[in-house]
């Protein structure tokens, strides 16, 4: 039972190791995707206006009222 | 908010149709410094809001009527689940009987794209992107953006007689510059308060031919970024990356690093807590 328990933990190490490897081997630019893609960044669909006194006047001539979000820090950058 | 209900798509789909969207930065992040008359409107909305006792504080949603009132608002707390803002907003939409927006007015509202060109002559943009892929803590992912000027790039080129396995470093002030971005996204925000330790970027020249240099780099950063005071947060990270260069030119044409070795400490009553980061550079091409 042991002997076969530190079979797998082997195994499991070598695994590991591989995928490791497999990822230095990978292209810089693929490494670069994996980090950059991101399915949170959906909120940059929404049409924003660029501030809020055109927003109130397109508000104004539209009839159509503001969604306003008021936040610290950066939006654009994520960093809020 | 953004990584969470501004990112769901019925919100996306009920904002765009039926409001004008608009975010502004109670830290003043806009493209455009704030206008005196901005400040005031923001002053107003303020005002109202708290005198009629309605929810909310500085990251809030305002719905704003055309007459300039204050519809409705909601809290960040609540308006960060998307369960919670959607019906906010639907009500709305049915008690002021809302029809959606015509689909040219939205796209002519719509704020342009960041600006395209660098400002200094030969200058090119580098993107830096960092992430924590943690679980039950995703605050997405960060894309700061950083001119390097082309004396700063000319740094990363070879020697002109250079040959293949020449190594040379590139100067601690350009790497400081690169690095200072790679702490993790969230709600700190402000990159002057990053304190390099150690920021070196070495390069090597690998074989390559007459025309084109592809160059090697492998860097280092030890950074401290406060998170809360009086704690502070540690970054270290080791990066790797290539580089290709037009060797006649004597320009850079490709710069790509990244670190997925990257750890944030930080400290939660004394004891060290570890995030585990990825850090990606690349020039814009």
């Amino acid at each position: 039972m042991k002997y076969r328990a530190g079979l797998l933990a082997v195994a499991a190490l070598a695994v590991m190791a591989a995928s490791a490897d497999q990822r230095e081997a990978d292209p810089i630019s693929k490494r670069i995707e994996a980090i950059k893609g991101s399915d949170t960044n959906a909120w940059r669909k929404i049409p924003w206006t660029s501030s809020l006194m055109p927003a109130r006047r397109i508000g104004e001539r539209e009839k159509h009222p503001l969604f306003l979000f008021t936040h610290d820090g950066n939006i654009e950058t994520g960093r809020c | 908010m953004r990584v969470s209900s501004l990112s769901d798509p019925r919100i996306i789909e009920i904002i765009t149709q039926y409001f004008v969207p608009v975010w502004l930065s109670r830290d003043d992040y806009q493209r455009d410094k704030r206008s005196g008359e901005e400040q005031a409107e923001l002053e107003r909305l303020d005002a109202e809001r708290a005198r009629r006792k309605m929810e909310g504080g500085a990251v809030c949603v305002f719905v704003v009527a055309p007459n300039g009132d204050v519809l409705a608002t909601q809290r960040v707390q609540k308006a960060y689940k998307a369960e919670n803002l959607l019906p906010f907003l639907q009500k709305i939409v049915e008690e002021q009987k809302l029809k959606p927006r015509d689909a040219e007015a939205i796209r002519a509202s719509a704020a342009e794209k960041l600006d395209a060109k660098p400002k200094t002559k030969e200058g090119r943009f580098i993107h830096i992107w960092t992430r924590v892929d943690a679980k039950g803590d995703n605050r997405g992912v960060s894309n700061d953006r950083v001119e390097l000027t082309g004396e700063e790039l000319q740094a990363f080129l070879p020697p002109a007689d250079a040959k293949a396995d020449a190594t040379w470093t590139i100067p601690e002030k350009i790497a400081g510059k690169l690095f200072q971005y790679g702490y993790p996204p969230g709600p700190y925000w402000k990159t002057s308060d990053s304190k390099l330790k150690k920021a070196t970027l070495t390069a090597k020249l690998l074989a390559g031919s007459e025309k084109e240099a592809r160059i090697e780099l492998t860097g280092d950063l030890e950074m401290s970024f406060p998170i809360g005071r009086p704690t502070e947060g540690q970054i270290t990270a080791h990066f790797v990356g290539i580089a290709q260069a037009d060797r006649d030119k004597r320009t850079l044409t490709s710069l790509a690093l990244v670190s997925e070795r990257a750890d944030f400490v930080w400290y939660w009553e004394r004891k060290p807590q570890t995030v585990k980061m990825r850090i990606a550079l690349e020039m814009e091409p």
